[in-house]
């Protein structure tokens, strides 16, 4: 392979400017000013060393985590990694984890809280950690974080990933950016030169697949929380703008900026831009439609980067954040990129020193050097934490991809859905199908979420 | 044995029965009334709201319509379940070759796993590569292949076939026993009175099956309520919850949208439907028979 064709990247000047991502304890949608920042973790990463020694050191400790994804092994292949690194240095800690599909897990986690008997330690929603937080389920982890240094090793952006009251609950699982993926080829076969920035190029790139027999956006309805890229377009229409408005009632979503948002939905569906069996199809039928080559462009994040690299088309995967909108009088130039849902101690868990010993030294590999290489250089997804490592752009195109796009200089905003309770979220998620199926018209999309936010005025 | 026959061996005998009964039968049904009267998202404490629940429920456009769901596929599910089961079981009654192998192929689908039975059919009511349209195109019937899941229309007929096609064997089971007990003489006293098949259906089998008819049709009637497992695999109660039924509705309202308060309200809504569906029809039935009907 020639060298001039590798390009060697370096993740850490590219994470570095992802310090502008914000987490969920910001304003939310608040777009947020990059400032670099530099590692200061290892006084505080010994100290916390050395504390794990003395709690945990002796005794066998096993800590209980569960995961949002059924099949850990091919979902999160760095967990698993990790965890066996981790446990080869720490022998006498075992990581007992278990994975159920997001929505199962979900409904586990509330029942387990019931129960009083949630696992050591978990993921969660951000909305779902900041309710599960206010009824004393989670540990309070701000004096460790700091104590283990692993706000340290954080990328800026994501420190205070989820606070309530101004406490850390929650720690980054992973770097939230979602927008559209585009197969290159597929474009080019279409006679389409470069991705979409505006609406009006997004339609027109569309009718151009049609016309060439391509399926534009490969999106499947069955799984409502896939409205990933779906939620940036809200946010272009100024969701953020009217959040406080929208919780306390003096603004409702049957409002013109809303009402559009549900129209270009609308266009989409009508310009033939779905998947035509998109009520019949859930996010993995369509991811692999996607990378079986049978739809140009897939709506997904950062999460997908391993199974793209490792697909046959990785080398021609593009990424674009999704339209801009000329009728809307908000930001345009603005793209998720924050964190994601968090992990959580549990309360009950915390009770025992030696297992929150164990819990901590845990966080703080993941967090630290060697969980991050990992993370980076093994698995090929983006890291929480700053990594000064390099990686070769040909072998890992869509890492590249993934790095340029986080350092472009559209502003940061979170994810609608985490400013949201899980009923109007959903219900948001519902709506933008309802109308991406035909189901409902913009009005009724509109009215269909007002309705779910009026219930909890 | 008289000694079974005394009280303290009868309430000795049922207390294990009647504890496992109430510990988890009607100690979770009391709570669940309990929370339908609250505001509670499954954390915390529940607020108590009254009948807030219950008011809400008819101005739910999304209750409304699996209400009218789950209405159609019970109704489909009864007519075909009935019809077809009663039809199976006068087969099965007849000594033919392959007469075990017919009732085993036609019980299996009732042991098989729901959502097992859901992937399968997802298989062949997709409506755009699925066997069924595929077959139907094939042979130039393009008019049939309809949107049979994933529409707004068809869903409740798909998912009435399906359940049907999943307990047929099992009602037909039942019929057959039914089939069973009918003494053999009044058949022969029929033919010697020369009485046709069809008479000797509708004036001796159909008359003689009161009682199994009775509890077919209500075990339809509960097995309509539960069904969940199809929904999700078939549909996912979609598109945009058009095709759920009372059940999976409840399921999503409770574990997905978090509103547990509201979510049990549609479960005590589902187990007064089903109960009071069942109380209705065999009332009628009682009165009939009572009327020598």
């Amino acid at each position: 392979m020639r060298k001039t064709w590798r390009r060697v990247i370096s993740l850490g000047i590219a994470v570095t400017a992802a310090v502008s991502m914000a987490g969920c304890s910001s304003q939310s949608g608040e777009t947020t000013a990059a400032a670099a920042s530099e590692t200061q973790g290892t006084e505080a990463e010994s100290t916390g060393a050395e504390a794990a020694e003395t709690e945990a050191g002796g005794e066998q400790v096993t800590i209980r985590f569960a995961e949002h994804v059924a099949d850990i092994e091919a979902q999160n292949p760095h967990l698993m990694k990790i965890i066996e690194a981790f446990e080869a240095e720490n022998p006498n800690i075992t990581i007992d984890i278990s994975g159920r599909e997001v929505s199962e897990h979900n409904t586990q986690m509330t029942l387990l809280a019931g129960e009083d008997n949630l696992p050591d330690i978990f993921w969660l929603e951000q909305a779902t950690a900041r309710e599960f937080a206010e009824n004393g389920y989670l540990y309070d982890l701000t004096e460790m974080l700091d104590t283990y240094g692993i706000n340290d090793s954080l990328l800026p952006g994501l420190v205070g990933s989820c606070t309530v009251d101004g406490k850390d609950y929650g720690l980054p699982s992973e770097v939230m950016m979602v927008g559209f993926f585009y197969n290159k080829d597929l474009f080019e076969q279409a006679g389409i030169t470069e991705a979409p920035i505006t609406y009006e190029e997004f339609q027109d790139a569309v009718e151009k697949l049609n016309a060439a027999g391509i399926t534009p956006l490969a999106i499947g309805a069955m799984d409502n929380y896939s409205c990933w890229a779906f939620e940036t377009m809200l946010a272009r229409y100024g969701f953020f703008e009217k959040l406080d408005g929208l919780n306390d009632g003096s603004i409702s979503w049957v409002n013109d900026d809303f009402i559009h948002y549900f129209e270009r939905l609308q266009e989409m569906r009508e310009n033939q831009t779905f998947t035509s069996d998109i009520a019949n199809i859930g996010y993995f039928e369509a991811k692999e439609s996607f990378l079986g080559g049978n739809a140009a462009m897939f709506n997904s994040g950062a999460w997908d980067i391993s199974d793209f690299e490792n697909s046959e088309i990785a080398d021609k995967i593009g990424f674009f954040w999704g339209p801009t909108f000329s009728d809307s009088e908000y930001p345009q130039q603005i793209g998720i990129k924050a964190s994601g849902g968090v992990y959580v101690v549990s309360s009950k868990a915390a009770e025992d020193p030696a297992l929150l010993d164990a819990i901590m030294k845990f966080w703080q590999f993941y967090y630290g050097e060697e969980g991050t290489r990992i993370i980076a250089e093994e698995t090929f997804a983006l890291p929480c934490s700053q990594y000064n490592g390099a990686i070769d752009e040909t072998e890992h195109p869509v890492l590249a991809t993934m790095i340029a796009a986080l350092n472009d200089d559209w502003d940061a905003v979170t994810e609608p859905f985490n400013s949201l309770s899980t009923s109007v979220a959903y219900g948001y998620f519902d709506a933008s199908f309802g109308v991406m199926t035909g189901v409902y018209s913009p009005e009724e999309a509109a009215q269909y979420v007002e309705d779910l936010h009026s219930m909890e005025r | 044995m008289h000694w079974l026959s005394t009280k303290k061996a009868k309430i000795g005998l049922l207390a294990p029965t009647l504890a496992v009964y109430t510990l988890f039968i009607i100690v979770p049904v009391i709570v669940a009334v309990y929370y339908s009267f609250t505001e509670y998202s499954g954390l915390g404490k529940a607020t108590f709201t009254g009948l807030e629940n219950y008011f809400r429920m008819f101005q739910d456009r999304l209750f409304l319509i699996a209400l009218k769901n789950t209405f159609l596929v019970l109704c489909a599910s009864v007519v075909f379940l009935m019809v077809g089961s009663f039809l199976i079981a006068l087969i099965m009654n007849v000594d033919f070759k392959g007469n075990g192998l017919f009732k085993m192929v036609l019980f299996a689908p009732y042991v098989i796993a729901p959502i097992i039975i859901g992937i399968i059919w997802g298989y062949i009511l997709n409506p755009n590569y699925g066997l069924l349209n595929s077959f139907l195109r094939a042979v130039g019937l393009d008019a049939l292949a309809i949107e049979w899941i994933g529409g707004t229309t068809w869903t409740p007929l798909a998912l009435a076939i399906v359940f049907t096609w999943q307990v047929l064997g099992f009602h037909s089971t039942i019929f057959l026993s039914g089939l069973r007990t009918i003494p053999r003489d009044l058949y022969e006293a029929a033919s010697i009175d020369g009485a046709s098949g069809i008479q000797k259906v509708f004036r001796i089998t159909l008359p003689m099956l009161k009682e199994t008819i009775m509890i077919n049709v209500v075990l339809v009637i509960t097995g309509v309520f539960k069904i969940y497992e199809l929904v999700v695999q078939l549909t996912g109660g979609g598109p945009a919850h058009q095709s759920e039924l009372l059940t999976s509705y409840m399921y999503f309202t409770v574990f997905q949208s978090r509103r547990y308060g509201y979510g049990m309200a549609i479960a005590v809504a589902v187990l007064v439907c089903s109960v009071l569906g069942s109380f209705v029809y065999i009332q009628i039935t009682a009165r009939k028979r009572r009327e020598g009907k």
